[in-house]
């Protein structure tokens, strides 16, 4: 994986410790988070059974032909389990994506354009902030109904004013700089500005929110479909699974252990990622958390 | 900013539900004829100019009238009221259980960071801030309700407060499993807050002046260290009173989130935005009291530019 230095025309110079040791958190989250994304891209080309296949038996326990047991319905959990990993995957890249999209555009606007804009953005921002994923993301489901897109839709964009504010910040600072300033008086434009000087030092600060973004979108989709409010079946993510198996716990436990550790190691496997990429990029920062 | 912020709120939910959706849907059945549609519309009033729709609405709320429900026509404010009865304790204790469990844990993360059992105490923060709060509820439900039947699965008593042992007996397990995810969170931010105390200054200076170590903590440490963990406190309130939105769904409790979820299924949109709005305000307020706390606590704040301004904003 490549990690993206600030660049050289950040503003203070970067002094290279003598300490320049790998991360522990950055190799146990690479791991982690790798495994789980091998299961999710392999669900794409091979899976042990077809997911509506129901031959297996009613709440099988886990054997050599059914790794992790089967359902209720007698279908496979492993290959549930495989598809659950490629919806979180799906979710947390989705909404990443639009966070960082949408979030990066009105946090640029806000830096950009006047006071009177900037103010308005940044009250409607801190708003924003306050107001909880969960209560928007049902608020989004109730407009456009339950499914994975409303789930992507609504976390992305709660999790955009965050990145929003945080490139305001940047912006603005590199926007105050001297090379900027020179460059603007040499008659660049403002879109060439943030090309060429803004982007290359706002996203460096976006990498470690992003990722943690990535685990905290994760854990919003399965608390979604928990309640049934994410992705219907047969398309079953893991808070959908848990939910199922949650009736059956005591005859079958392993279908209500099984996302859930899954779940769990995915969010720790980001968040470690996120912390070593900070480790990594910013040695001085460690404590901050 | 909170006027203003409640307002926003007020539009913003009213443009996606009555807007965006069709609350007609909700009545009709597949294959209606128009006339059955436009009779629905009519009912629901729904057939109007939407600004007149819209100034309706607005002078319902300052009646602080909710409307009534689609499904059971009963009115909305009323049943939220009766719902808070169950999710207003669920998370006020289980908020107070977490700040119990987070400040000893954090403190000793960051105090005892060198030695094993302060490792331990941030290794176990870290992992019950990652797991979702709906597993850890049916697991505890597994091992304390069907395995050891120590408490109910889930449920509330239908007398409701009138037998508080009871009541309170059925909330225990999802009280502990909201505290202990949102326990583990703020323990994190105690540790770390705890940790940039420690290597201050003033610390040092204070020790050098001859105050013992818990005095010195006492006098600079906290009243430092704790602006930080105020906002946080905050924002875990309201997440507390979200992630209680789902533990109900675990435990089967009739509370506040059970019947927004019931009322997104059934589209009953005057139930789902007196919820909403109901929620949202909560969290405004919460934060609002978070930012007075900190001015007071910590005078600098209040000289701050952008404090002036929100002053003004308030006032």
């Amino acid at each position: 994986m490549t990690v993206s230095v600030p660049t050289a025309a950040e503003q203070k110079p970067v002094v290279r410790r003598a300490r320049r040791r790998t991360s522990i958190n950055l190799v146990v989250g690479g791991v982690l988070f790798g495994v789980i994304v091998t299961v999710a891209v392999l669900s794409l080309f091979a899976l042990p059974y077809e997911p509506s296949d129901t031959t297996g038996g009613r709440l099988q326990p886990p054997s050599g032909e059914h790794w992790a047991g089967t359902d209720r319905l007698g279908r496979d959990l492993f290959t549930q389990l495989m598809i659950g990993a490629r919806l979180a995957m799906l979710t947390g890249l989705g909404s990443v994506a639009i966070a960082a999209v949408v979030g990066v555009v009105v946090g640029l606007v806000a830096a950009t354009a006047g006071r009177w804009i900037d103010d308005a953005l940044s009250s409607l921002l801190d708003i924003a902030i306050a107001f909880p994923t969960l209560l928007l993301a049902m608020l989004v489901v109730a407009w456009r109904g339950a499914s994975l897109d409303s789930a992507i839709l609504a976390i992305g964009l709660a999790g955009s004013a965050v990145i929003a504010r945080l490139t305001r910040v940047t912006a603005s600072r590199v926007l105050a700089q001297e090379f900027v300033k020179a460059s603007r008086t040499s008659g660049t434009g403002t879109l060439r500005l943030i090309r060429l000087h803004v982007l290359p030092n706002v996203w460096p600060t976006l990498i470690v929110p992003l990722a943690l973004q990535f685990g905290g979108a994760v854990v919003a989709e399965a608390s979604l479909s928990y309640v049934g409010l994410g992705s219907p079946p047969p398309n079953a993510s893991w808070g959908r699974m848990l939910q199922e198996a949650q009736s059956t716990v005591l005859v079958a436990p392993s279908a209500a252990i099984l996302p859930g550790l899954l779940l769990v190691a995915t969010i720790i496997g980001v968040n470690l990622l996120a912390d070593g990429l900070r480790d990594v990029a910013d040695p001085a920062g460690r404590s901050i958390r | 900013m909170l006027l203003l912020a409640f307002a926003l709120a007020v539009v913003i939910l009213f443009v996606v539900l009555r807007l965006l959706g069709n609350p007609v849907y909700a009545l009709i059945s597949v294959g209606a004829t128009d006339e059955e549609i436009a009779a629905a519309a009519a009912r629901l009033g729904v057939d109007r100019p939407i600004l007149e729709q819209f100034g309706d609405y607005v002078l319902q709320l300052t009646r602080l009238d909710l409307g009534r429900s689609f499904t059971n026509n009963l009115p909305v404010g009323d049943e939220i009221l009766r719902r808070l009865n169950v999710t207003l304790p669920l998370t006020v204790l289980a908020f107070l259980l977490s700040v119990v469990i987070a400040v000893p844990v954090g403190f000793i993360a960051a105090w005892r960071s060198r030695t094993w059992y302060g490792t331990a105490f941030s290794a176990v923060s870290q992992l019950g801030g990652a797991v979702p709060v709906f597993w850890v509820g049916i697991l505890l439900v597994t091992a304390l309700a069907l395995n050891a039947r120590i408490f109910p699965a889930g449920g509330f008593p239908r007398s409701d407060w009138e037998d508080p042992g009871a009541a309170l007996f059925s909330l225990t397990l999802p009280v502990l499993t909201i505290a202990i995810v949102s326990g583990s969170d703020l323990a994190r931010y105690v540790r770390s807050a705890t940790l940039d105390v420690l290597g201050q200054q003033y610390m040092r200076a204070a020790r050098a002046t001859g105050q013992s170590f818990a005095g010195a903590f006492v006098r600079h440490g906290i009243r430092n260290g704790i602006v930080p963990v105020i906002s946080i406190l905050a924002i875990q309130l309201s997440t507390t009173f979200v992630g209680a939105v789902i533990v109900e769904r675990v435990f089967a409790l009739p509370g506040l989130g059970d019947m927004l979820l019931v009322a997104i299924q059934e589209q009953d949109f005057p139930s789902v935005q007196g919820v909403l709005l109901v929620s949202t305000t909560l969290v405004l307020l919460l934060g609002f009291v978070a930012d007075v706390v900190q001015r007071i606590i910590d005078p600098r704040l209040r000289a701050s530019v952008s404090g002036n301004r929100r002053a003004r904003a308030i006032a």
